[in-house]
């Protein structure tokens, strides 16, 4: 299998634009055979129209023919088209925005291979290795002179600096087909609010991933729904799991005191667990992702961080209010029960 | 303090804090329904997105740690969007949060002596 080549990038709408402008966006002053090319590689867009969540290829300038790849995108493009159908227009913004995030859950889940690194990723870790670099260098400095000045110091720690700046620039305004994208314009014509919307296939896929792309897509958009309505489906799933204890008591034994201690209890396993779960929930997502890890209100870290340590606080704490709620159904029917 | 004194006692509390739970839950899906979207609006301009109960209930309890922490909203870049934040949505967030703490710390006692008596 060949590896995808460095020049095989997309992404994926995160909100509705024309084809034109998206076009002069990128490429600026596309050429009549650019233009040509990147409506033919995007065939899949009609009416000179990009909807949310659909995908587009960015194609290099000047191409001489179609590449085998491209073809293989367009098709993948197609089949994106079809498996965003399937979505309402809620689960389509959501999904389009946190393309890479939810990419990255989908793959946790087990469903996906080698979508984790994306090109920001590994950005990310460069300039973490070049921090880790420069704090060296504090620290030598300092062991070996007792001070951090020096001529030779300020040189290290300038080049250093000068790495990190180059590094992030890069992240949004890399050198596309050889031609600077501004990052400034893309971002805005784009609609580039998060980090990691410019995918490159290469870094998503490794070597032979196109294949998988369709499947993979589909994974991402069922996790997009999941995002959605996770919250509702778990107070859905409680107050039905107590509904059914009480439909199932009462059924064995109708008019019975069983029935009638069941249905203390249950509604007050339910109330306890939906009640002290959501508290839960929102206490281990805020210790998490913003006493702990400081993330900002927007982002896709934010939405990741979230899924994992709402839930996980929602978990303890719909437990513990389940079993504080039943105690308490169950104490207040013995109550009314002994007034009458 | 006698066996009973001390279920009763309890049992009221267990009662007060799940009711407090209950309520914090009906005023985050009134807080959502009337006054989320314009808060995210507000903040995050064009980046708002609806990702469900958690990711909102989530970013109920920042909106509102921005709000009683000005120096965090400022690193968050954040400050002016905060300052537009009409007051009595400032306050529905700030008691919010105050509601969340409390009942966490009161939902954890009352488990644990609920735990601690196997009942009332």
């Amino acid at each position: 299998m060949s590896i995808a080549p460095e020049d095989v990038l997309f992404f994926i709408a995160d909100h509705d634009s024309t084809l034109l402008d998206t076009l002069y966006t990128v490429y600026e002053h596309p050429s009549r055979a650019t233009e040509a090319h990147f409506r033919r590689v995007n065939s899949h867009l009609v009416n000179d129209t990009i909807l949310t969540g659909q995908m587009v290829i960015i194609t290099p300038e000047d191409p001489m023919q179609c590449t085998i790849w491209e073809q293989e995108m367009a098709a993948a493009a197609r089949e994106v088209d079809a498996e965003r159908e399937r979505l309402t227009d809620k689960e389509r913004q959501l999904l389009a925005k946190h393309y890479a995030i939810i990419g990255n859950a989908a793959s946790y889940s087990g469903t996906m291979y080698g979508w984790t690194s994306t090109y920001f990723d590994q950005k990310k870790r460069h300039v973490e290795r070049i921090l880790k670099r420069i704090e060296e260098l504090y620290r030598t400095t300092y062991d070996k002179t007792g001070s951090l000045k020096g001529e030779q110091f300020f040189a290290q720690r300038r080049s250093l600096l000068l790495q990190v700046d180059t590094t992030i620039n890069g992240m949004l305004e890399r050198k596309l087909f050889g031609q600077d994208i501004h990052a400034n314009r893309i971002k805005s014509q784009l609609g580039l609010s998060s980090k990691s919307i410019v995918h490159q296939w290469n870094a998503l896929g490794g070597s032979g991933e196109i294949k998988n792309f369709s499947s993979n897509y589909r994974h991402l958009t069922n996790t997009a729904r999941t995002f959605g309505r996770v919250g509702h489906l778990a107070i859905a799933l409680d107050v039905g799991s107590s509904v059914a204890a009480i439909a199932e008591a009462c059924s064995l034994e109708p008019d019975s005191e069983f029935c009638a201690r069941t249905k203390y209890e249950q509604a007050g396993r339910a109330i306890g667990s939906i009640g002290i779960g959501s508290v839960g929930g929102k206490i281990g997502a805020y210790g998490v992702c913003n006493l702990v890890f400081g993330l900002e209100s927007f982002g896709t870290s934010l939405l990741w961080c979230t899924i994992v340590s709402g839930v996980a606080g929602g978990y303890v704490g719909s437990s513990a209010g389940s079993v504080v709620g039943e105690k308490l159904g169950s104490t207040l029917y013995s109550k009314r029960h002994v007034l009458k | 303090m006698s066996d009973y004194f001390y279920r009763e006692a309890v049992f009221y509390f267990s009662l007060i804090t799940v009711a407090l739970g209950g309520l914090e839950f009906l005023h985050t899906i009134y807080f959502q329904v009337r006054y989320q979207k314009k808060v995210d609006v507000l903040i995050n301009g064009d980046n708002y997105i609806d990702g469900g109960w958690i990711f909102n209930a989530s970013r109920m309890m920042m909106y509102a740690h921005y709000c009683l922490f000005p120096k965090r909203a400022e690193r968050a870049g954040v400050e002016k969007a905060i300052h537009q934040i009409p007051v009595a949505i400032k306050w529905h967030l700030i008691v919010h949060w105050v509601a969340v703490i409390l009942v966490c710390f009161l939902a954890a006692i009352a488990y644990l002596c609920v735990r601690s008596i196997g009942g009332f």
